[in-house]
């Protein structure tokens, strides 16, 4: 039987060691597999958690009737080393996740872990880079490449060992608006290539309007699941947790507010354009 | 306190196969109190020009004046603690830098630093550890036991307590969440309508156009652009140019054709009450 959920989590319990208060109050949620699915809140409200239960870097409370499920598999000793390799994660600092001495041999870190032979390792190191647009840079020092060449190289490193799922965890969010934009774009590249689950930990609000999936995190509870549609019409919502809403659902709203009103099915900047025009030539 | 350059140029080791020109013929003049934008690429020379601000780098050639020094090549590095206590720089990431072993004794550091009594920094940390939002109970902390968005906070209230009159700031809300990054764009416009000036390094041109009066634009270390927010991003053929992003609301606007906008729209204030005029006629 296919499996259809690339991780659901089941009545998670996460206390950090000498605190009282739980991180993730019993939550319980399904990110489907190829889908890319952003999750949002605000600093300190449990994201950067879930992506380390995911692949076994923390392990959960145990409590009654609670699971972690990854790509069909239950996380448990067992399975936590074939669930890493299926998981990557690129993280927020691009200078925090260097170990090698040049581009090449970094990429090759993961694959010198699984005793992969050096013949085939150098093709696939040539291949991933090749993947995220660095080849030319195989042989520069890590420290001569800007903030978003550096995280193309760990995206290739964690590319090399053929992840099923990868984790953004505000990857981007160090990034100049270029750096940016061309990360997401040879993720959502590859994405589609490789089949890939990708799961985004963002405050960029713009890229998680882009997602298939949005979860909203507040104080270790799941408030909201869904469309990004669904998610971002409860506008009153949002800002009452200290999130930003997309562009185009601030201005909606502040049009209503001074009586231009818009109909609820305009969802997109186009669409508010095409409605505005049609708006002013009919005065 | 007015600042000034007259043809600042910098040269990344001089004299070496390395050598590199970090600043070009760069001139300009800001009015005290102002709130100013630095934009430009990676690379550009933005965070070179900031360095010149408080003579971390000296020009190779040309001069700068600022808070009452005159800084050229020839200028020592003996006698610039007092420049140093007017213009305060916070680098990307200032989080990196704390180093105390409480939260109180980072902020007091710099006050001590510049001559402050025991008792002057302590009050002047509790006073800044307030403003920069966070709570009085984590003052005897380990900085380093704090979440990204609060040693952030700690860091720039370290510098903010030595109440400069020229604060410079590189990407100061990079990475923080967007309820975070609005609290820090309201301390730091605050600052400035307190009477100090505010000079921001921002890849945001929203930032810019919202808060900035005055807007630097760098590019291969030269100066190519200095004007108010309203004419730099009046030519959309000129920042396209350059690579440069719109406004959001001033690139929503440039979409609605046949809309007569008086003064394009910078901000989504000012979009809503364009919009409003050309749809009710």
């Amino acid at each position: 039987m296919p499996v259809d959920n690339a991780v659901e989590f089941k009545n998670i319990l996460f206390t950090y060691p000498d605190t009282e208060k739980a991180v993730l109050d019993k939550i319980s949620f399904k990110i489907k597999k190829g889908s890319w699915t952003s999750l949002i809140g605000h600093n300190g409200s449990g994201k950067s958690t879930i992506s380390k239960l995911i692949n076994g870097l923390l392990l959960p409370d145990s409590i009654a009737d609670s699971k972690i499920n990854v790509l069909g598999m239950e996380l448990n000793q067992e399975t936590v080393w074939k669930i890493r390799e299926k998981v990557g994660i690129v993280f927020q600092n691009p200078d925090n996740q260097f170990v090698g001495a040049t581009v090449g041999d970094d990429v090759a870190f993961g694959l010198e872990n699984r005793a992969v032979p050096r013949n085939r390792m150098v093709k696939i190191v040539r291949n991933v880079l090749a993947d995220v647009g660095m080849l030319d840079y195989i042989n520069a020092e890590p420290a001569n490449l800007s903030g978003g060449q550096k995280q193309r190289v760990a995206i290739a490193g964690i590319l090399a060992v053929e992840p099923e799922i990868i984790i953004l965890d505000e990857s981007t969010s160090m990034l100049d608006p270029s750096g940016r934009e061309q990360i997401l774009k040879i993720i959502r590249r590859l994405k589609k290539e490789k089949n890939l689950t990708v799961i985004s930990i963002t405050h960029d609000i713009d890229e998680a309007n882009m997602a298939d999936d949005v979860i909203v995190l507040n104080d270790g509870k799941i408030l909201a699941q869904g469309t990004p549609t669904i998610i971002f019409d409860k506008t009153e919502m949002l800002e009452k947790i200290g999130l930003d809403i997309p562009f185009v659902y601030k201005l909606i709203d502040k049009l209503n507010k001074v009586g231009i009103s818009v109909p609820q099915n305009i969802k997109t900047k186009d669409e508010l354009k095409q409605y505005l025009c049609q708006l002013n030539l009919k005065k | 306190m007015s600042i000034k350059f007259e043809k600042v140029n910098y040269i990344y080791s001089p004299g070496t196969s390395m050598e590199k020109k970090g600043l070009d013929n760069v001139s300009f003049e800001l009015t005290e109190n102002s709130f100013v934008a630095l934009v430009g690429h990676t690379g550009s020379g933005k965070s070179t020009l900031m360095q010149h601000f408080n003579a971390l780098l000296k020009p190779s050639s040309g001069t700068i004046d600022i808070a009452g020094y005159h800084i050229t090549n020839q200028t020592g590095n003996k006698n610039l603690k007092k420049l140093r206590k007017q213009v305060s720089l916070v680098f990307q990431f200032p989080e990196a830098q704390l180093f105390e072993n409480t939260v109180l004794e980072d902020i007091e550091f710099g006050p001590k630093n510049f001559g402050a009594t025991e008792n002057e920094a302590k009050s002047k940390a509790l006073k800044w550890l307030k403003r920069v939002g966070l709570d009085e109970t984590i003052a005897n902390k380990s900085p380093f036991e704090l979440s990204g968005g609060q040693m952030r906070r700690v860091a720039i209230a370290g510098v903010m307590a030595n109440e400069p009159a020229i604060l410079c700031l590189d990407e100061p809300a990079a990475g923080l969440d967007p309820k975070s990054r609005k609290e820090m764009m309201k301390l730091f416009v605050d600052y400035q309508k307190a009477g100090h000036t505010v000079i921001l390094v921002t890849h945001n041109m929203d930032d810019a156009a919202e808060y900035a009066s005055d807007v630097l634009v760098m590019e291969h270390g030269k100066l190519i652009k200095h004007d108010v927010p309203k004419r730099i991003f009046a030519d959309r053929n000129w920042l396209e140019k350059h690579y440069l992003d719109e406004p959001t609301s001033s690139l929503f606007a440039a979409g609605l054709t046949d809309f007569n906008f008086k003064d394009h729209p910078l901000t989504i204030d000012q979009l809503v009450a364009g919009i409003k005029e050309n749809v009710r006629g």
